[in-house]
C-alpha cells in the first residue's frame, strides 16, 4: 500500500532483548517508546475512574504487564503464544484456593471468560485483611499497558471494556503452603 | 492437497453486503430449450476449497472444465488460488456455452490438473410446438 | 459524515472507550466490539466511507510520523485494520500486509493488530470471481452472440429454403453462424432464432 511505502523505506527499528524461559526457549519481546502526551492524559483519565488505585510509577514506556512480572521491567511481551510458553516452561501452576492460600509473589492472570484471550497479569504484593472476612484479600501491582504507569489495586478492581473476565492465581511454588 | 468441500453450478449468484454470505440462484440441472442450437447465456460455477495451514504458501490452480453436449473437446477456465487463505471460493461465470444438440453439459472441477468433482446438466430436446403453435415438451 | 467516522478514531473519547491497550489478540476483540469500529465497518460496506477516504486518512496519519516518538493515530490505524478485516476486497489484504510488514516501534500497536487480523483473515473464505466467455476461447464454434437478438420467423416454407434464407439474412445483417449446417432445423417449417 503506497501510503505506507515511505515507512517501509525507513527500515526496521523495533527493539528487543534476549529473554528466555527457564527451559531456554526464547521469548519474543519488544520495547515500545515512551508514552506521548495524549497517552499520558488518557492514563490519567482512566486512573481517575479507579479512585482506589495507588500509583507506584507514573506513565512510562518500555514494558507492559507481562514484561513487568517476567522480564524485570526491561521489555514488553505481547503475544499470547509467548505468554503460554512462559507459563509452561517456568513451571507455573494454578493455585487451588480451596487447598492453599495466595501468597505475595504469586501472580494473578486475567482471561476472557471463555479463556480464549489473555487480558492482563499482575503481581500479588500484599494481602489485606478485610472487615468481615476471614481470608485476606490480594492486592496486586500491575502495569495496565505499555504506556501506562504501575498501580497497586484490589485484584478485582479492574475492568476490560468489551470483556467479561475471569482470573486465576498462578505460582511457581512447588509445595502447597497453608 | 486442498480438499474440495462442494462444487455446484447455477444460473446466478449474489453476495450479502452485510455478511458476505453467498446465495446461489437456479442450480442448473435440466435445461428445456425452446429450440436448438442455442446458448446457455450464463452459468456460474462455484468450487469451495479448504486448505490446511501447511498449504497456505503453496500454489494451487483450479480449473473449471466445460464440455458442451456433442462437443468433441472441452474448454478449460483456469484460476489460481490466492495464497494465505485456508478457504477459497472460486467463482467462475461462463457466458454463452453453446448447446447445439440435446445431451449433457459437463462441468468439472480440477485441482492442479486432477479431477475432483463434476456437475452434469441435462440439455433436453427442443420443445416442439403443436398445431396451434404452442410449445410442448 | 464519512470523514467524521474516521476522525472519531483519533479522539480522546475513542481512546478512553477502548481502555488500556491489551495484548493484540484481546485488543482486536476490543476494537471489534467498539461502537465506533462497528459503525465504520458498516459505513465501508455501504460505501459511505470509501477506499479513497481511508487512504487519505491513513496518509494524513503517516505524515505525522516522527522517529522515536509514538505515532499519533497508532490506535486509529489499528482500528481501521479491525474494521476492514472481514471485507472481501483486495484493498484489505494490501492494507494489512503493508502494515504487518513494518517493524517500527513508533506504531507497534497497529502493526501487532494488523498481524493478528491477518491470522483471522486467513480463516475467512477468499471469494475470487472470474467472468469468461466460452466462445471467446473457442473461435471454431458458434459465433459469439451480441446484445441484439433477431427472431427469424419463416412459416410455411420448405426446410431447405428456410435454411438458405436464414443463412442469407444473417449474412446480410453482418453476422452468420460459422457452421450454418449446425442449425438443426425442424422437419417442418417453424421459427429459427439467430443472434447478431
Amino acid at each position: 500500500m503506497n501510503e505506507f511505502a515511505g515507512l517501509l523505506l525507513l527500515g526496521p527499528n523495533d527493539e528487543s532483548i534476549i529473554v528466555q524461559t527457564r527451559k531456554g526457549n526464547s521469548v519474543k519481546n519488544a520495547i515500545d517508546p515512551s508514552p506521548r502526551k495524549d497517552q499520558i492524559d488518557k492514563y490519567r483519565r482512566l486512573l481517575e475512574k479507579h479512585p482506589n488505585w495507588v500509583e507506584r510509577v507514573p506513565a512510562i514506556g518500555g514494558y507492559n504487564c507481562v514484561g513487568h512480572v517476567w522480564a524485570s521491567r526491561r521489555t514488553g511481551i505481547f503475544e499470547q503464544e509467548q505468554i503460554d510458553i512462559v507459563f509452561r516452561d517456568d513451571g507455573f501452576r494454578i493455585v487451588d484456593e480451596t487447598k492453599e492460600l495466595i501468597h505475595p509473589g504469586d501472580l494473578v492472570a486475567y482471561w476472557s471468560t471463555d479463556h480464549q484471550h489473555f487480558l492482563h497479569i499482575g503481581l500479588v504484593v500484599e494481602l489485606r485483611s478485610a472487615v468481615g472476612f476471614t481470608t485476606s484479600i490480594p492486592w496486586v501491582l500491575s502495569k495496565m499497558d505499555a504506556t501506562s504507569g504501575e498501580v497497586l489495586h484490589h485484584f478485582r478492581d479492574i475492568d476490560f471494556p468489551g470483556f467479561e473476565y475471569r482470573f486465576e492465581f498462578w505460582t511457581e511454588r512447588q509445595k502447597l503452603l497453608r | 492437497m486442498p480438499e474440495l468441500e462442494y462444487f455446484v453450478v447455477c444460473r446466478h449468484l449474489s453476495t450479502d453486503i452485510e455478511t458476505d454470505e453467498l446465495t446461489f440462484g437456479g442450480v442448473l440441472e435440466d435445461i428445456f430449450p425452446i429450440e436448438l442450437p442455442m446458448y446457455l447465456e450464463r452459468a456460474v460455477a462455484i468450487s469451495c476449497w479448504r486448505l490446511t495451514k501447511d498449504e497456505l504458501e503453496s500454489d494451487f490452480q483450479t480449473i473449471l472444465r466445460v464440455t458442451p453436449p456433442g462437443a468433441n473437446d472441452s474448454v478449460d477456465f483456469a484460476m489460481n488460488l490466492s495464497r494465505g487463505r485456508t478457504r477459497h471460493h472460486a467463482i467462475q461465470s461462463v457466458f454463452n456455452i453453446p448447446m447445439e444438440e440435446p445431451g449433457t453439459i459437463i462441468f468439472e472441477a480440477l485441482l492442479n490438473g486432477r479431477h475432483e468433482a463434476s456437475h452434469h446438466v441435462e440439455v433436453h430436446s427442443a420443445l416442439q410446438p403443436d398445431e396451434s403453435g404452442r410449445a410442448e415438451p | 459524515m464519512s470523514v467524521s467516522l474516521l476522525s472519531e478514531l483519533l479522539t480522546d473519547e475513542f481512546a478512553d472507550a477502548i481502555g488500556f491497550v491489551l495484548p493484540p489478540a484481546a485488543m482486536r476483540i476490543v476494537f471489534r466490539r467498539s461502537v465506533a469500529v462497528r459503525k465504520l465497518t458498516q459505513a465501508i460496506r455501504h460505501s459511505v466511507v470509501t477506499e479513497a477516504e481511508i487512504r487519505d486518512f491513513v496518509a494524513s496519519i503517516v505524515k505525522s510520523f516522527k522517529f522515536g516518538e509514538g505515532l499519533t493515530g497508532d490506535l486509529a490505524l489499528a482500528a481501521i485494520a479491525v474494521a476492514i478485516e472481514r471485507l472481501p476486497v483486495d484493498f484489505v489484504d494490501e492494507y494489512l500486509d503493508a502494515l504487518a510488514s513494518l517493524r517500527l516501534r513508533e506504531m507497534s500497536t497497529c502493526i501487532r493488530i494488523a498481524r493478528e487480523c491477518i491470522k483471522h483473515r486467513a480463516n475467512l473464505p477468499k471469494k475470487e470471481f472470474r467472468q469468461q466467455s466460452y466462445l471467446r476461447t473457442r473461435p471454431g464454434t458458434l459465433q459469439q452472440p451480441k446484445q441484439l437478438k433477431i427472431h427469424l420467423l419463416f412459416v410455411g416454407t420448405k426446410p431447405k429454403t428456410l435454411r438458405s434464407r436464414s443463412a442469407r439474412l444473417l449474412k446480410t445483417v453482418g453476422s452468420s453462424f460459422d457452421k450454418p449446417d449446425s442449425l438443426r432445423l425442424p422437419t417442418r417449417p417453424q421459427s429459427i432464432r439467430g443472434y447478431i
